[in-house]
């Protein structure tokens, strides 16, 4: 069976959440401040994104009753791991290729 | 507040972009991530604010869409009912493979033939506001004919009947048309017209038109399809052009699908013609087709009512001594294909009812097929399938089976119409070939068929979802299913009666008008028709052509006898007038019967193979000399000499004023207006010096099977004694013979092929329920013959239940085909529409051949195990 593999979207809110649960909000900001404000996900497509990953079960939804009771916070679960590191190993390997190729300069700056 | 409240309700509409279970599980994070952003956002100047709420909403929408988009796909509930569908049917090929062709075959007749009704007699005439168009038309001992010059001047002046008045003259009455400019010399398809005809018929040219005052030089207006074809669109008008050895100028080329489908034919040349005011009102003027405008809000009716009034004192006022009929006056619609209205109608009709046959047949076979399954269906209930879905795939079911069924008729139809093309030639449709330019309407056609045949599934998909539950079936639901299929199967008789009555018909229609006597031999003549060129020949110099030219053809090997002719027999065409014998003048012109006439060279009755039955043929002398000689047919001779002693006496046709001829033989009838007319009186002369015709049909008889092989040679010496001569068509006699036929082969054919696919489903149908009868009475028989009923009684039993919806609907059928047998009347030939023997023996092909569905099963059913079949 072939699994579908992860729009950027995807690995991003992985990202952010394989290093601590946040809630909605806060992947938004944090994803914004990490790409240093180029990619600013609006809530439309933040949340469809977090739909599919629930269903998908690479993520998981946090029980806590603190705060905000609209505010959920979420969790990578362990099959989201290892997707997210299978996907981050595919990107590792084309980046690679792509050093050897000369196509990606190893002096490149973000 | 203003804005919060337009923002958010923004909000609630995009909201709804999502699906309902999306929004249930997310609409609490996503607002309060809106209102979040919204409070970031507020030290932002306005425009920036709305920017992002644009941004925002729309991007909501978007993921939405997309999401509603997954959901259905993720769910596939449909492509998994498709894929489920598309396997059971598979299934069962033969089942598949019996439905589709059902339907096929019940739509082949209906795609065939409604394209031809549309394109013939339902698509309007390209012409402006046609509703205010009509056409007069006079009728005279059945003939109906045209107008004659002083009455259309005298409705043109009618301002506050006729917007406008304008006539053609159709090509049979007047000479023919040659292009002269290049060799050989091409004849034509022209259609003689006066100058005000396009205006009347408000179309435009590209060109001036005609010169509308009198006087002007000759013009032509060319069809679209001759400029394309013979100038490849460049240029023309203006430019000169030799008709008949006379310029002419082109004055402009119609429209691209403009078209006066007179008696169905396509023109490519319109020359104008001017009507002469000193033309008198005489029988062989009768001949102008009239085509009107009428005058602003006048009505069909009101026009009608007024004209035969205007006629006749006309006629009473300048004591024409011309006797009208009758006059009528109706839309130009009407006028052009009216007359092929009706047999068109009926076809039509009769494909429906196949179509009704084939939809009863798959019903039948649905409901069969759904109770067999009825196990299946049940355990599919019972496993959560509701009534509503397990109906739906079952229409879905029918829905595939249609489609490819109606697509299947789509295509036996293109085939269908290329045959009844080859078969019907010039009878089909009316500008150019039916099968090209019919954009949807096939489609059209197929569409109804689709409706049709999934509204037949419709009721044994409904039944067949309700009472699917696991041993339903009661006995109460099957005596219904039974009422029910007795019904179908009455019906299916009925139509299958009706058709096959029509089908029958028209067959024998066809083999009787095969066995009438033209009265000339076919076989092995060949007509050739030529013209002379223009004013080279004068009217001693014609017939001197035209014998030389039969001395030569003579001398070629394996030409037996040439004669010339201006009109071949079935032609359809021909001069007239009235007919009067010396020393009976005394009678009232307008009574007298009307003749037609020809100009026939000595050998034309021994070439054409008419026998001589009285007197003797032309000399070449009088033929030479224009002596007044005639011959005439039997039927004339009949009627005016019931005693015998026509020959010596002398007679005259209107035109011939004044001039007696002196009748030297009697010749056989010839069927010279179609096979299907009883024959006309016939008057010969010997040659035409009385005006300077140039065309003649030569008519050669050969010693060969294969007549048309010696053309070649033919053509060679004709153009070897004149350069300049036109050579036209050239057929065989027995193509001519053919060709009057047409009409009736057509009709014999579609009909026929209707019957043959009605008695063909009608059959299928009412065998599938006999043997599906016994099938679902097994227990009852075994029951019955356990009990000591006789085998015989149960063979009765199986056979008259049978039988009886058989009959029922065949009276019914019966009933419908004498109904209807006025309407097929019109074209039935030699035969009537209520002829009891072919009622007696298409009701005794129908019995038999049900029997042979019925007997089989009940068969089975007598020869069954009472025992075993209570075990089962």
């Amino acid at each position: 069976m072939k699994t579908p593999t992860l729009s950027t979207r995807h690995v991003r809110i992985l990202l952010v959440l394989a290093d601590a649960p946040r809630h909605g909000y806060e992947i938004g900001k944090e994803i914004e401040h990490e790409t240093g404000g180029r990619i600013r996900l609006r809530p439309g497509s933040l949340y469809r994104a977090l739909h599919q990953l629930l269903e998908r079960g690479l993520i998981r939804e946090l029980e806590e009753d603190e705060g905000d009771p609209r505010r959920r916070s979420y969790d990578v679960t362990s099959s989201g791991r290892q997707a997210l590191s299978a996907e981050l190993t595919r990107m590792g390997q084309l980046v690679e290729q792509g050093r050897r190729l000369g196509v990606v300069g190893t002096d490149r700056t973000a | 507040m203003a804005d919060r409240t337009i923002a958010d309700r923004l909000f609630e509409l995009a909201l709804f972009a999502f699906p309902r279970d999306f929004r249930d599980r997310w609409e609490d994070e996503l607002r309060a991530e809106f209102e979040v952003r919204r409070e970031d956002g507020r030290q932002r100047t306005p425009v920036v604010r709305a920017l992002a709420l644009v941004g925002v909403l729309g991007d909501m929408v978007l993921n939405g869409l997309l999401q509603r988009w997954a959901a259905r796909r993720g769910r596939s509930l449909w492509t998994s009912e498709w894929r489920i569908l598309i396997r059971s049917l598979g299934r069962r090929p033969a089942f598949t493979a019996q439905a589709v062709l059902t339907v096929a075959l019940g739509a082949v007749g209906l795609t065939t033939v409604y394209p031809i009704l549309h394109r013939t007699v339902l698509r309007p005439l390209p012409y402006e506001e046609p509703e205010r168009l009509v056409a007069v038309r006079t009728t005279l001992d059945q003939d109906l004919l045209g107008v004659t010059p002083p009455e259309l001047l005298l409705l043109k002046q009618q301002a506050d009947l006729f917007q406008g008045v304008a006539a053609v003259l159709p090509p049979e009455y007047d000479r023919s048309f040659v292009w002269t400019d290049g060799t050989p010399r091409e004849p034509l398809r022209a259609l003689q017209a006066t100058p005000d005809l396009f205006r009347v018929l408000g179309v435009d040219l590209s060109g001036p038109g005609y010169d509308p005052s009198p006087g002007g030089a000759d013009e032509v207006v060319l069809s679209h399809g001759f400029w394309e074809r013979r100038f490849g669109e460049q240029d023309v008008v203006g430019r000169a052009m030799s008709l008949n050895d006379r310029p002419f100028t082109v004055v402009g080329v119609l429209p691209e699908g403009f078209e006066l489908p007179l008696d169905g034919q396509d023109f490519d040349v319109w020359p104008v013609f001017r009507i002469d005011p000193t033309w008198p009102a005489s029988m062989d003027n009768r001949v102008y087709r009239m085509v009107a405008r009428m005058a602003e809000g006048a009505s069909v009716e009101g026009v009608a009512a007024r004209v035969p009034d205007l006629l006749r004192d006309f006629h009473d006022r300048e004591a024409t001594g011309i006797h009208i009929g009758s006059t009528h006056l109706r839309s130009l619609h009407e006028d052009l294909v009216g007359a092929v209205r009706l047999p068109l109608l009926l076809l039509t009709a009769g494909a429906i009812l196949v179509l009704v046959v084939a939809a009863l047949n798959l019903s039948l076979l649905l409901a069969a097929r759904n109770l067999a399954r009825d196990a299946e269906l049940g355990v599919r209930r019972a496993l959560g399938a509701g009534e509503g879905r397990l109906a739906r795939f079952l229409l879905m079911e029918t829905g595939a089976l249609a489609a490819l069924g109606a697509l299947g008729g789509l295509g036996l139809s293109r085939v269908v119409l290329r045959v009844l093309e080859a078969v019907g030639g010039e009878g089909l449709g009316r500008g150019g070939p039916v099968s090209e330019g019919l954009g949807l309407i096939p489609w059209m056609a197929g569409g109804a068929v689709l409706a049709v045949a999934l509204g037949a599934g419709i009721v044994p998909a409904l039944s067949a979802a309700r009472g699917a539950r696991l041993g339903s079936r009661s006995r109460s639901r099957s005596k219904d299913a039974h009422r029910t299929i007795a019904w179908v199967v009455g019906v299916e008789s009925a139509v299958v009666f009706a058709l096959l009555v029509a089908a029958g018909l028209t067959v024998m229609s066809l083999d009787r008008i095969l066995s009438v006597d033209p009265g000339f031999r076919a076989e092995g003549a060949v007509a050739v028709g030529v013209r002379l060129p223009d004013d080279r020949y004068d009217r001693t110099g014609i017939p001197a052509f035209f014998e030389a030219a039969a001395a030569r053809l003579e001398g070629l090997p394996g030409v037996v006898a040439v004669g010339s002719v201006t009109h071949l027999p079935l032609e359809e065409a021909n001069w007239g007038g009235s007919f009067a014998v010396e020393g009976r003048e005394g009678q009232d012109p307008g009574s007298l019967p009307l003749v037609d006439w020809e100009f026939a060279s000595p050998s034309y009755f021994e070439a054409a193979g008419i026998p001589l039955l009285e007197g003797r043929p032309f000399t070449t002398a009088e033929h030479a000399d224009g002596s007044r000689v005639a011959i005439i047919n039997q039927t004339l001779a009949r009627r005016f000499w019931p005693e015998g002693g026509a020959i010596g006496s002398r007679v005259n046709g209107n035109g011939f004023d004044g001039n007696w001829f002196t009748v030297v033989g009697v010749v056989g009838d010839v069927k010279q207006q179609g096979l299907e007319d009883d024959s006309r009186g016939y008057m010969y002369m010997a040659s035409n010096i009385y005006y300077d015709w140039l065309e003649r049909q030569l008519v050669i008889r050969t010693a060969s099977t294969n007549p048309t092989s010696l053309v070649p040679e033919i053509r060679q010496a004709l153009l070897e004694m004149e350069p300049s001569l036109t050579i036209g068509t050239v057929t065989s006699m027995e193509g001519v013979v053919e060709r009057a036929s047409g009409a009736f082969r057509l009709r014999a054919l579609v009909f026929g092929s209707l019957g043959l696919i009605a008695v063909l489903l009608g059959m299928a149908g009412i065998h599938g329920v006999a043997s599906h009868g016994v099938q679902a009475r097994m227990q009852e028989v075994g029951v019955r013959l356990a009990l000591g009923a006789d085998q015989n009684g149960v063979f009765r039993m199986v056979v008259v239940d049978g039988l009886r919806p058989v009959l029922l609907g065949m009276t019914a059928g019966a009933t419908l085909a004498l109904w209807a047998g006025g309407w097929l009347d019109s074209f039935l030939y030699g035969i009537d529409a209520r002829s009891p023997l072919v009622l007696v023996g298409i009701a005794t092909v129908l019995v038999a051949s049900a029997l042979a569905a019925i007997v089989p099963p009940a068969l089975r059913a007598r020869s069954l195990d009472p025992v075993e079949l209570l075990q089962e």
